[in-house]
Order: C-alpha cells, then structure tokens, then sequence
C-alpha cells in the first residue's frame, strides 16, 4: 500500500522529528488542567534542556508554581540502555535526592500528558503507516498511524498523527488505549510559530476522553540552540542554584 | 433487566403458582366428571367444566390476587434485583391466570371432544378420587376430636418461634454462596489466611478546597486513625492511605537531618528567562560557546540510604549508669507508651540518635523540627513529597499537587457481619469526631455492599413480610367480611414463616438474597391455600352441615392442595444438590414452606372453624361479594 504514495510514513515521521531537533531548548511552561465541570488549575515551569555528546538528553525543570512548590527542581539524566538517573531537589528542606526514574505511562504532575509524551519522540520505535492524505484545520496534511514495535512494553496501542505537510509538525496526535484498543486521548496543537528556525505549537490541548479531564500546556517564552554552560545539569547546581565557574 | 441469582428463581415460580391454579380447576374437573355411571358426550363435558370453573373460580382468582399482591410488596425494596423480581413474578402471575382461564378450558373441551365413557378411566379415578382414605381420615379425626389440642400447640410453636428471632443469621457474605470444599471457597481462605484477605473497605474523603489534603494535621489524623483500626480490629491487616507514603517520604528525605537544626544559607529562586534572578541563561559569563561539551556534568552520588553511614551523632563509649539510664529515659519518652515492648524500646533508642532515618518516621508536624517556621511551610514540605512520586499516587489522592480527595483502602482478612460492624463503627465514630468542618466522607468498598446488603435484605423482607401479611388479611377481610376470618386466613401463613424461622436458627442457615425470599413464597403459597380452604368453606356451608363439610373439603379442596404441595415441593427439593449453598438453602425451604403451609391450611383453619362455628357465620353472612363474583 505504501507504494502508492510519494512518500513513506516512515520518512514523514523521520523528517517531522528530525527538523524539530535541537542541540539545547530553555522553555517557560503553563500548565492549565481543566476537569470535567470545568475547574482550572494552573502549574508553571521552566525546563532547559541539551544533548550531550553522546546525544543523550539533560534536562532540568524547576517548578515556579503553585507556591508551595516553587523552586522544586528535578535534574533527569537520559541513558543508553538502562534506566534514566533523577535528582530532585526540595525547597523546604534545602535537600537534593537521587530518586528512581518516572515510568513514561505515569501522569506528568497530573496532567493528561505523561512522562513519555514530555520525552522525545524515537522514529524507530515504531512502525509508520501513511493511512491518508486530508485536510485537517485548513492545512493538507498525512495521517500516520504509528504502531509500537515492541508491543509487550509500549504503552499505548497505536499513535495516528496529521502531519502538516508544509511544515511537517504534528497538528493532532490521537493515542489509542493498550488493552481496550479505543481512543484513549487526543492532543490538538494550535498557534504554531516559526521560532528560532524551529516550528513550535505554542499550545497543545490533551484531553483524555474516558474522564473529559484536559490539559492545556502553553509555551510562554522559548529558545532553541542556545549556548548552554553544562554546569546547569549538574547536581551542585541542583542543589546550590548557581553555575560553577 | 438483567438476569441474576434471583431473578433466576422468577420461571420456577410461576411454574408452581401457575400449576396450583390448573390443579385446582382440573380436579373439580375430574371429581364432577368421575361422578358419572354412563358416557358423557362433548355437551355434558362442556357443562361440567363450566360448573367445575365456575365453583373454583373465586378462589383462583383471589389467590392469583394475593400472590400477585405479595409479589408487589416487594416493589417496597431498596434493592433493584429483588423490585425487578417482584415485577416480574406479578407479570407471571397474570399470565398464569390468563391461560388457566382463558386457554386452559378449550384444551379440555378439546381434550373430550369424542365424549368421556367410565370404563376406560376406571384406573385414573381410583387415583384421583380414592386414594384420599387413609391419610384424609386420619385428619379429619385430628380437626374434629383434637381441634383444642391443636390450638394450644400452635400457640405454643407460635411463642417458641418468637424467642427464636433474636438467633436468626444473617450473611451477605458471596463467598459463604459456595461450599468449603470448593476450589473457590478454599482459595479464599488461603488468601485470608496466608496474606492481608479479600476484604475491602474504602473511605473517601473530601476537602472543599483545592489542594485541602496537603495539610500535615489532617495527614496526622488519617495517620492516628490507621493506627487506633489495626489495633483495636485484629481481622484488619493493612491500611493504605497518603499518611504512609508521606512518612516514608519523610524518614527517607531527612535520613541524615538533625532534629531542630537549622539551615541559615539563603535560598536562590531560580528564573532562567530573567536577567536579574539567579540561573538566568542570559548571564553570559555562565555560558560560553563550548557549552555542548559533556565534561562540565558533575555528579555526587547521592543515592545513599545506608543506615550505617548516617549517622549524625556518635554514641560515646564507656557511658556511665547514669547516662545510660538517661539515654535510656529519652528512648522510653520516644515510644509514647508506659509499657513499651522491646521493640518499641529499640525504635525509641534510634530517635534519639536518627538512625536510619527513625527520627522522622512520622507526620511531619513540628515546623520548628523541620528548620520551618509556620504550618505552611510544612504544608509546603508535604506537597514537595507528593512530586516526588508524581504519578504514582492515583491510588491515594486525586491529584499530584493539589488534591481534594484521598482514599483510605482498609484490607480485611475476615468479612463477618461482626467484624465490619466493628470495622465500620470504627471509622465513623473517628471520622465523625475527627473530619474538618465542610469536609466529607463516604464508605465504600466490596464488604461495605455487603454489610449494607445484609442490612437492605433484612430491612425490606421485614417490610415485605409486613406489607403481604397486611394485604392479605385485607382481602380476606373484605371478601368475607369478617376481620375474624382474616387473622384466621392469616394463621397458615404465618405458621409457616414461623416454621421456616425455627428451621434457618435449627440448622444454622444464614438468610441472604435468595434465601430470604422463602418467606414471600410462604407467605404467597400460603395465602393459596388459605383462600382456597377458606372459600370452599364458603362453597360447602351453604350446601351442607358442618359435620359434612369437612369430609367433602378433603375430598376436593384438600386434594388438590395436597397433590400441589407434594409434587412442587418434591420438585424443589432436587435443589439440595446446588453447589451453590443459598440455592440448595432455598430448595429445601421452599420445600418445607409447601408442606408446612398446605397441612396448616387443611388442619388449622378447620380446626379453628370447628371450635368457632364459622361455618354459621359464613351461612349468616352471605357473602354478597363473592356471589357477585359467582
């Protein structure tokens, strides 16, 4: 079937993470969690992160609310192989701890995003299928459907992505559940802007249908390829807030 | 509607109500029938049967009537399976009587069409008509010589059933459904004796602020409530809640913090975007452009929990008794307890000097312990607990940061009714005390529905029972005109509920869903026969003495109750063999309920009437009623 089309799912899925690639990223990040009557709770932080040589990825997040969290950091440093290493460090007590790695199925701070959705995306993980090609919101786009290789440790059963075929940036992903095989939730992005060189939706809705729950997660300020010193993603500046000279 | 244990029951039912009906119209039948020397042709039959219809018409129709009226009472029940029941056997009830009335004569007619000559049925009438000797003799003696006898031990069965109530069981228990030796029940019992149990009870707690859990008080309160449960219910093998995670949290964050310490260095708010605040990616001269180099990544192993290497203090050797004891004084005053066990003793010992983290086993509630200063900033603590395990507490609280709602799971290895009374009066009587102004709580779980079933079926069978008992005696009361011949119309039945009573405590029978209904089957096979009894009564007083009536009562009415009692209940007893428990309950029961209701209808009510005369009474009254209806 794949034959039929100009190109593969594979190479539009290989092409839309490879041109959203970036050696570091610093963002400014809103959280809005919206419940089903409605009720908005709102979270923000900020997150830098930067590929090392090895292309493993650093990050360091720090919670700037609500209050009673503000200035919780998180340093997460990404494997080959084996599980990621984490720190957090708590305001209250002064105190930075190694802690075991989030599973990627876990819910990202309560959010309808999880841990494995906030991570890059790895194109050979799954196998891409161009089902189609329409237009979705005014832009001509491919749908991919994009099933796990590893079936046992995935945890969804399948992605079908709209990718927008100009800019090659997902407008709308739909996650389908890994037991029941339904549509689980959807992620809908909006507002998306050339920065930096690198197309970013500034906001991207998920919404998780078996509950009505949704998050509304808007970039406020980003940069992309920015000089980095490695001294952020240390445990001295975890704990201490200041970059060694 | 679904189907269910008890919905289950509905076509057997009114297999048996159904057949009582078409027995009573077909041995009429037969009796008139039988009664002919010579052939009767097609015309004849036609008019025996309409004669036959016409005498047990009236009470078909009244006992379709009660039947149908008892089953309605069950509309009085919280419970939907058993409304859903009482429905449908209603809807039973009227087909029952719509195909005994309606469809069942033409069958007949159909049957005879070539007429009925005597000589081929010289068999089925000795069956039918003769068999009654011995046994209906003996009962007529009993109800005409022994009529006083019989009042008395009935009075006195009716008292010894009262002073049985109190001892009546009941159990909701599904496990209980199956017998011990099942792979079930014994995998069960594993379960509850090997690890924590099956059973679950949930409290669910709910703050109308967001965020309300995230309070250190409050944890501490769902932490003394854990405590007080286990140690006041020993079926009570773990209870899961926030109070745990937090504490373990706590022990392993401050594993080498010393108590009341304080850290004086300023803390540095962090603003990557802003130029003015500390870790600013704008401050050039903390970036360069080698910045993508790995070799500035320096870590510190922090991934130490050692107890062995925590220590904060050095315990001096060569203390002297006096500071032994005083060492000793300080480990008795951390166990909280004047008789502590030596375990408690040793924990004691580890708080004074934090190992392994012993200090803060707890609910942080002491800022000043914590280097804080007020109960927000603990608040605060806690919440930077739940981050850490952001994700993974969906067990516990509704939301990572700020939740509203937590859950107590509270595990049980033993789900008596005695246990989860205890169990659940536990919990409200601390939640009711101890729960914040505008909070709330609810219960819940798998042994809370059960508990709460338990409570329903007894509740709406008390009212069930009461309900038919009054419907009944209302009818019968009108028909006849005599609130007297209600009540007597209303002995059957309730000897029958008292000998079912007698027989649940005597052979340690537990009531539950199915078999609680035995007593609204007693109550509607009893009003059955009672009906029919008591409007053959009626029939036979006008046309004969009262000596008389007794021995034609038998030979028709009795006959036909007998043949119905004896076959449905030797049906029903085939359900002993159940492996289920309650349906085998329930078989044998009901059984005994058709026995009991049938030989009290035909023994007790004549045996009143005989010591009453309402023979008379029914001559005097006339009963304009009931002639209307005839």
């Amino acid at each position: 079937m794949t034959e039929l089309w100009a190109i593969t799912g594979q190479e539009i899925m290989d092409k839309s993470i490879d041109i959203q690639e970036t050696k570091s990223t610093a963002m400014d990040i809103q959280m809005d969690l919206v419940d089903d009557k409605g009720s908005v709770s709102t979270r923000r932080l900020q997150i830098l992160s930067m590929q090392d040589n090895n292309g493993q990825n650093r990050t360091i997040a720090v919670f700037m609310s609500p209050a009673n969290i503000k200035n919780t950091r998180f340093l997460t440093i990404e494997n080959s192989g084996r599980n990621d290493d984490q720190w957090i460090y708590l305001p209250s007590l002064k105190k930075m701890k190694r802690i075991a790695a989030s599973d990627n199925d876990s819910s990202f701070m309560g959010s309808d995003f999880t841990y494995g959705d906030m991570s890059d995306m790895q194109a050979d993980k799954d196998s891409h299928i161009l089902l189609r090609e329409e237009i979705y919101d005014e832009r001509d786009c491919y749908v991919v459907e994009s099933i796990p290789l590893d079936q046992e440790s995935a945890s969804r059963s399948k992605l079908i992505s709209w990718i927008d075929k100009e800019r090659f940036v997902p407008i709308k992903v739909e996650f389908y559940d890994k037991r029941s095989k339904a549509l689980d939730r959807t992620a809908i992005s909006e507002n998306i802007t050339l920065i930096d060189g690198i197309w970013t939706p500034l906001d991207v809705t998920m919404t998780t249908h078996s509950t009505g729950h949704k998050t509304v997660l808007s970039i406020k300020q980003v940069k992309y390829n920015i000089p980095l010193n490695p001294g952020y993603f240390s445990t001295n500046f975890l704990k201490t807030g200041r970059v060694s000279q | 509607m679904s189907i269910t244990l008890i919905s289950f029951l509905v076509p057997i039912l009114i297999l048996v109500v159904g057949s009582a009906y078409s027995i009573h119209i077909l041995s009429h039948f037969y009796e008139d029938l039988f009664q002919n020397k010579e052939f009767v042709d097609s015309i004849e039959i036609s008019k025996i049967l309409k004669r036959s219809v016409r005498e047990v018409r009236l009470s078909v129709l009244l006992a379709g009537l009660m039947t149908g009226v008892g089953f309605l009472s069950f509309f009085t029940s919280p419970l939907g399976p058993l409304r859903e029941f009482g429905l449908l056997c209603t809807i039973g009830v009227a087909v029952s009587l719509f195909v005994v009335f309606i469809i069942m004569p033409p069958m007949i007619r159909l049957r005879f069409i070539k007429g009925w000559a005597p000589s081929k049925h010289n068999s089925s009438m000795q069956l039918i008509g003769l068999k009654k000797g011995d046994f209906f003799k003996f009962l007529k003696w009993l109800v005409e010589t022994k009529s006083k006898f019989l009042i008395i031990l009935v009075t006195v069965f009716f008292i010894f059933a009262g002073y049985q109530i109190p001892h009546l069981q009941t159990g909701m228990n599904m496990i209980n459904f199956f017998k011990p030796d099942s792979s079930v029940f014994q995998d069960y019992d594993r379960m509850n004796t090997r690890m924590n149990g099956t059973g679950i009870v949930n409290i669910l707690i709910e703050s109308p602020n967001r965020g309300g859990i995230v309070d250190s008080g409050f944890i501490k309160k769902i932490d003394k409530f854990s405590f007080s449960l286990k140690e006041e219910n020993s079926s009570v093998t773990s209870v899961q809640s926030i109070s745990q995670f937090i504490k373990q949290m706590n022990k392993v964050m401050n594993f080498d913090s010393i108590p009341y310490e304080t850290d004086d260095s300023e803390e540095v708010f962090i603003d990557f975007f802003s130029d003015s605040t500390n870790g600013s990616i704008f401050g050039t001269s903390e970036n360069d452009e080698t910045a993508y180099s790995s070799e500035g990544f320096i870590f510190e192993d922090e991934n130490n929990f050692s107890g062995e290497n925590s220590q904060n203090y050095e315990i001096e050797s060569g203390l002297n008794y006096t500071q032994i004891g005083d060492l000793l004084k300080e480990a008795l005053l951390n166990t909280q307890t004047l008789d502590p066990s030596a375990l408690e003793l040793i924990q004691g010992f580890n708080k004074i000097n934090n190992y392994a983290g012993a200090a803060y086993d707890e609910i942080p509630v002491d800022p000043e312990k914590y280097g804080l200063e007020t109960e927000e900033e603990l608040n605060a603590l806690i919440s930077q607990y739940l981050i850490l395990s952001a994700g993974k507490l969906g067990m516990v609280i509704n939301d990572d940061l700020e939740p509203d709602k937590t859950l107590i799971t509270i595990q049980l290895n033993d789900e008596d009714k005695e246990t989860l009374t205890n169990v659940l009066s536990h919990i409200n009587t601390f939640w009711d005390r101890e729960i914040p102004a505008e909070w709330k709580y609810r219960i819940g779980g798998s042994s809370t529905v059960y508990f709460l079933l338990d409570k329903l079926i007894i509740h709406s069978q008390i009212l069930s029972i009461l309900g038919a008992l009054f419907l009944v005696w209302l009818i019968i009361t009108i028909i006849s005109r005599s609130a007297r011949v209600g009540f007597i119309g209303l002995l059957p039945i309730v000897f029958s509920l008292c000998g079912l009573l007698i027989a649940f405590v005597a052979g340690g029978m537990k009531l539950d869903a199915v078999t609680s209904l035995t007593a609204s089957i007693a109550i509607g096979v009893g009003a059955d026969y009672a009906i029919h009894v008591l409007v053959a009564y009626r029939r036979l007083s006008m046309k004969m003495d009262h000596k008389d009536i007794l021995f034609q009562l038998y030979s028709t009415t009795g006959r036909a109750i007998l043949m119905n009692a004896l076959s449905v209940a030797i049906g029903f007893f085939a359900l002993v063999l159940s492996q289920l428990i309650p349906m085998g309950v329930f078989g044998a029961m009901f059984a005994l309920s058709m026995v009991i209701s049938s030989m009290a209808s035909l023994i007790l009510i004549p045996a009143i009437f005989n010591r009453l005369d309402i023979g008379k009474l029914f001559k005097q009254d006339k009963l304009k009623i009931v002639g209307i209806l005839d």
